[in-house]
């Protein structure tokens, strides 16, 4: 067993933070908490990497508590913010952390140099003060930090926050990569489509509890609406026309020019929405049936989008 | 030894932060080596380690002089000219009235002001002369200064007066006795004896205590160098104060600012290594501080520190230098139980490693502070520490004379360390793994 959470319960002062979670990952690959926020991703990766206690239940990362050293060697942690020092270097910071590690001098630059370099970063940017660095570079290298010691374990909180498409993508390669050197990667994230994308199961999480577990694909077929219409409106959607839309539609969600609804019975519904849409002045310039999603799936099962 | 590359990671890692951030580097470096600049240059500037120099207004009303051995211009002129180790003390200026004597005064332009009046130097001669002194005041110790100086100067120019006046005396004594009969000179005498009588008492009036004046302070205070060697020294042991107090108290909590607590939680290393860490990494940032301005007050502000490196107790020296470091730090943490952030920490750390270090002897002397304050440098373990070095390189102390102060330190570290241990187990433990 890669990863044995069973029964797990947090508490932050009062308020129960996870209730009651359980999750197994028995083979490498790439595992998705997928949520909203606050739903209690960042607390259980927290306890995962062994960096919080926890109030009961059990953890197990390859079948050792992760407060033991060992099992610590075995993951890489990159936390939601990076954990960079500003003030002094890119190589700095990877010593720094390389050497808590064990690791030598020249092992750390080499592989700082070598990992750097997939994610698109130059020995002239590791030289740089980490002050200097953008947002994009600053989760590179909070990668490049995380993945010194070949941890067989590489726990992700939101990797890809606030990061433009493009860095994003080398990210998405890099997971895909370790993925392929037989890593287990675990990954939180409140994006649907990189849940979807680069996981082999997702776990779906929402306040405090574990929701549904599974492959992406099972998931949607599983618990996904049977159908799903998307409507374009010539303009932002009227609060009439949400009204409008709530009467023909299980379950929706409206962002712009765009509604994404779950429809029963589309051939008899769809006709007649649109008609009363038009009838009432709010045009619809363009419709499709789409497949149902991740965030289809979450909307199913919490009545609310992952983004609220 | 992964502990060993693990606390090395932290004091690397702590020296570059320190080396790029320029207000530690100010607090580290600049701080202390302004304070030994502004003592060098402003407070015991080039040739304060002369005599004091006071400003003496005159004002001389006695006119009438003619036909006299002695008269109040020489009496001046005397006081113009008196010099201690080669200088000058008086800069005598005559004034034409008392009015504006006692205006300048009153504005801080002179230190005393001398009224001489009529008659002074007829009534110095055949009998008493009246003088009058006023003591100015130009800061809070400059009239008790005034008025010893100008007081040992009157009262040893009445003394010389005195004894000149004694001369003429005997000498005139001496040649009545020509003219007196014999029978009234002490009985059993012979007149010889009896004037040598007459003249050692008539001396003993005139002088009654024969007093004889030697330096003896101590050499390192004897020169501006080893004044500013002095305060050089209090420059180093204030900064230990302030930084290792604020260090200690938010050094668990500086992490979690930088935001570098939760990766290394999830890295292997323990919680007492990583408090071990942070406390070393922090003495070798105030150790490293140490030489630089050591050096800046020997070549900047021109300190004399003597160390022998066949003197075997000067060794001591940076043992103590280490204690001096453990303990500032270790009080750091202890400060850190009142405190929540690294802000809080660093600033509750800072005013009172500052105002320990005003009143607790490390910066002034003790003897500067009322002595209900001295009581905090007194019991105060780190200015115990700050004293032997001093005694050492200052006082010529060996082993012998600070061995108790030694022991007494020794016993203040240990128990540091066992309350810093305490203060782990039921604290800082718990920040660290409950984060």
């Amino acid at each position: 067993m890669i990863l044995v959470v069973r029964n797990l319960v947090k508490y932050f002062d009062s308020r129960k933070v996870l209730d009651d979670v359980s999750w197994i990952v028995e083979t490498p690959g790439v595992y998705s908490l997928l949520g909203p926020n606050g739903a209690g991703k960042t607390t259980l990766l927290g306890i995962v990497s062994g960096v919080m206690n926890f109030d009961k239940g059990d953890v197990r990362v390859k079948d050792l508590p992760p407060s033991d050293p060992v099992a610590r060697k075995v993951i890489g942690y990159c936390p939601q913010e990076p954990g960079l020092i500003d003030n002094i270097s890119g190589y700095d910071n990877a010593l720094f952390y390389g050497r808590l590690y064990g690791l030598t001098t020249n092992e750390i630059i080499g592989k700082t140099r070598s990992m750097a370099e997939l994610l698109g970063l130059r020995d002239a940017d590791l030289r740089m003060r980490v002050g200097k660095y953008s947002g994009g570079m600053k989760k590179k290298l909070a990668l490049v930090v995380s993945l010194l010691h070949d941890p067989e374990v590489l726990i992700l909180d939101e990797p890809t926050t606030g990061l433009d498409p493009g860095v994003r993508r080398d990210v998405w390669d890099l997971i895909l990569k370790l993925r392929e050197e037989g890593r287990t990667i675990i990954l939180a994230t409140h994006y649907m489509d990189e849940a979807d994308r680069l996981s082999d199961r997702v776990a779906i999480i929402d306040r405090g509890k574990i929701l549904v577990e599974g492959k992406p694909g099972e998931l949607k077929e599983k618990y996904g609406p049977p159908s799903v219409v998307e409507l374009v409106f010539d303009s932002e959607v009227h609060p009439a026309a949400t009204r409008i839309i709530e009467k023909y539609t299980v379950k929706n969600y409206i962002e712009g020019k765009i509604a994404r609804l779950h429809l029963d019975e589309p051939d008899k519904h769809l006709p007649a929405l649109i008609g009363e849409l038009f009838s009432n002045g709010y045009h619809v310039v363009e419709f499709k049936l789409t497949k149902p999603t991740l965030e289809d799936v979450f909307l199913k099962l919490t009545g609310k989008r992952l983004r609220e | 030894m992964t502990w060993v590359k693990q606390v090395y990671a932290f004091i690397v890692r702590d020296l570059k932060i320190v080396v790029a951030d320029k207000v530690t580097l100010f607090w580290l470096l600049a701080w202390p080596i302004i304070w030994i600049i502004l003592v060098a240059y402003i407070f015991v500037p080039p040739g304060a380690a002369s005599p004091v120099k006071l400003v003496v207004g005159v004002v001389n009303y006695d006119t009438k002089v003619e036909g006299l051995n002695f008269i109040s211009m020489q009496f001046v002129e005397i006081m113009s000219n008196v010099s201690y180790g080669g200088e000058r003390i008086f800069n005598v200026k005559n004034y034409s009235n008392k009015v504006s004597l006692i205006s300048d005064l009153k504005k801080g332009r002179l230190d005393v002001g001398i009224v001489i009046p009529a008659n002074f130097s007829f009534n110095l001669t055949v009998g008493t002369a009246r003088i009058d002194v006023f003591i100015g005041a130009r800061d809070p110790y400059s009239a008790s200064i005034s008025y010893s100086v100008i007081s040992g100067f009157l009262n040893e120019f009445s003394r010389r007066v005195g004894l000149i006046k004694a001369n003429v005396t005997l000498l005139y004594f001496k040649e009545s006795l020509k003219y007196i009969n014999q029978s009234y000179v002490l009985p059993g005498t012979i007149s010889s004896e009896f004037v040598d009588i007459v003249r050692a008492y008539i001396y003993g009036i005139a002088l009654p205590l024969n007093i004889t004046y030697e330096e003896v302070k101590p050499e390192a205070l004897a020169t501006r160098a080893n004044i500013i060697g002095w305060y050089t020294i209090g420059a180093i042991g204030m900064m230990f104060l302030y930084m290792g107090f604020s260090r200690g108290a938010a050094a668990i909590y500086e992490e979690k600012a930088y935001g570098t607590l939760r990766r290394i939680l999830a890295s292997p290393i323990t919680p007492r290594v990583l408090v071990a860490a942070l406390m070393l990494s922090n003495m070798v940032i105030l150790l490293v501080s140490t030489p630089i301005i050591l050096l800046a007050g020997v070549y900047i502000a021109g300190a004399n520190i003597s160390f022998n490196p066949t003197n075997l107790t000067h060794w001591l020296i940076p043992l103590l230098l280490i204690a001096a470091a453990y303990m500032s730090i270790g009080i750091g943490l202890i400060l850190s139980l009142f405190t929540k952030t690294s802000v809080g920490g660093a600033s509750l750390g800072t005013i009172l490693g500052l105002i320990l270090s005003f009143t607790a002897g490390i910066w002034f002397p003790k003897t500067w502070i009322p002595s209900w304050l001295q009581s905090v440098a007194d019991y105060f373990p780190f200015t115990w520490i700050i004293d032997a070095i001093r005694n050492i390189v200052i006082y010529g102390a060996t082993l012998n004379d600070i061995w108790i102060d030694l022991a007494k330190i020794l016993l203040a570290l240990i128990t540091i360390i066992y309350v810093d241990i305490a203060i782990y187990k039921v604290k800082i433990r718990n920040v660290i793994t409950s984060y």
